[in-house]
């Protein structure tokens, strides 16, 4: 017998071979800061670039609130992004399930993958940035599989907790792609002595280091893209970023 | 209409993986609720230079619960036009909608009629 091809896994390859650079941020921790590091890095770099940003964690999507916005996609050919800001789109699974709650096993992981990829026109964004949930598991097996060029930004706390399971993610990871270019140290308070210690050792794992400090009352910069872009510690981010990229 | 979006992944398919072939039997989840009218005229704008020959065959969606194992049909859900519509554009939403009628479980699998898929055929 023949075989039956799922359409979608075609259609993935000729989406993804058009867009410049993916980048994945991701830990196996929870509660490190990784839908506010996407955003922040997200304000940053589409000052420059038309980014899309996707918020993969299709069962506790986060990242319409850190952008505070209600915008969803229009039809044409296709779904297309809404721009929440200049040069910054966003695609979410609550255009789908407008935010009710959601219980899915691995498959269905995988189902959503392909199918927002067949589906999103990502036509004319430079840099795709995925903002995914805290796992080793489907998810992002599926993108190990199906992105085989992203760029992985793994995320952690200033913690023995989250260093050893970012040390073991990390581990995972580096057998499935050399494109661990960047580990981000989040929520770290200027007077912390021991800041970067335990994770000297990730050094070499890692093109680059960099550190987001702690921010107070980032509820207030949610939705507001201008405001994050004028924090103090955003030029150094934004040199970090720009030159390694 | 994202039937075009779907036209345009069945035509990536047909060219990168059937080369030696001329005639195709598409698989039609129900849960897509697809638009046939839709989809075929979109195919025939990006297929019409590939001489190629398409049979199109719905397959009804069958779901079973992951608790109580109870089998159920998608059309007898009686789902609103706007449920179907998000269901249209992503399948998956269907666990937003829809608990299993025995058990009311949301933890069920749709075993069949989901998802678009292509064989060729002699």
């Amino acid at each position: 017998m023949l075989p039956i091809i799922d359409i979608r896994v075609q259609a993935l390859k000729e989406r993804i071979r058009k867009i410049k650079k993916i980048v994945v941020v991701c830990s196996s921790k929870g509660g490190v800061g990784k839908s506010t590091a996407a955003y922040i890095l997200s304000c940053i770099l589409s000052k420059s670039k038309k980014i899309a940003l996707c918020d993969f964690d299709f069962t506790g999507p986060s990242l319409h609130l850190l952008l505070d916005t209600n915008k969803t996609f229009t039809e044409e050919n296709g779904i297309k992004l809404p721009e929440v800001s200049q040069n910054l789109f966003f695609l979410s699974i609550v255009f789908f399930t407008h935010d009710k709650p959601l219980a899915l096993r691995g498959n269905n992981i995988s189902n959503i993958i392909l199918e927002l990829f067949t589906i999103a026109d990502f036509e004319n964004i430079e840099i795709l940035i995925i903002d995914t949930p805290p796992t080793t598991s489907d998810l992002i097996l599926d993108i190990l599989k199906y992105l085989e060029n992203a760029d992985f930004w793994v995320v952690s706390s200033n913690s023995l907790l989250s260093y050893h399971s970012v040390n073991n993610f990390v581990e995972v990871i580096s057998q499935r792609t050399r494109n661990l270019e960047l580990l981000i140290l989040n929520k770290i308070f200027p007077d912390d002595p021991e800041s970067f210690k335990i994770f000297e050792k990730l050094k070499s794992k890692f093109r680059r280091i960099i550190s987001l400090p702690y921010i107070n009352n980032i509820h207030g910069y949610y939705g507001k893209i201008k405001e994050v872009r004028s924090l103090d510690f955003i030029e150094q981010i934004e040199k970090d970023i720009v030159d390694f990229m | 209409m994202h039937e075009f979006a779907l036209a345009k992944a069945l035509k990536q398919t047909i060219t990168s993986k059937y080369n030696d072939h001329s005639k195709f039997i598409v698989y039609i989840g129900q849960i897509q609720n697809i638009e046939l009218e839709v989809f075929k005229a979109a195919l025939s704008e990006e297929v019409h230079d590939l001489n190629i020959s398409l049979i199109f065959q719905e397959v009804p969606a069958k779901i079973r619960c992951n608790i109580c194992g109870y089998e159920f049909l998608y059309n007898s859900l009686g789902l609103s036009d706007d449920q179907q519509e998000d269901i249209h554009f992503l399948p998956e939403a269907i666990y937003v909608y829809v608990k299993c009628p025995k058990c009311k479980s949301n933890d069920f699998e749709v075993v069949e009629g989901r998802g678009i898929f292509i064989a060729p055929y002699n």
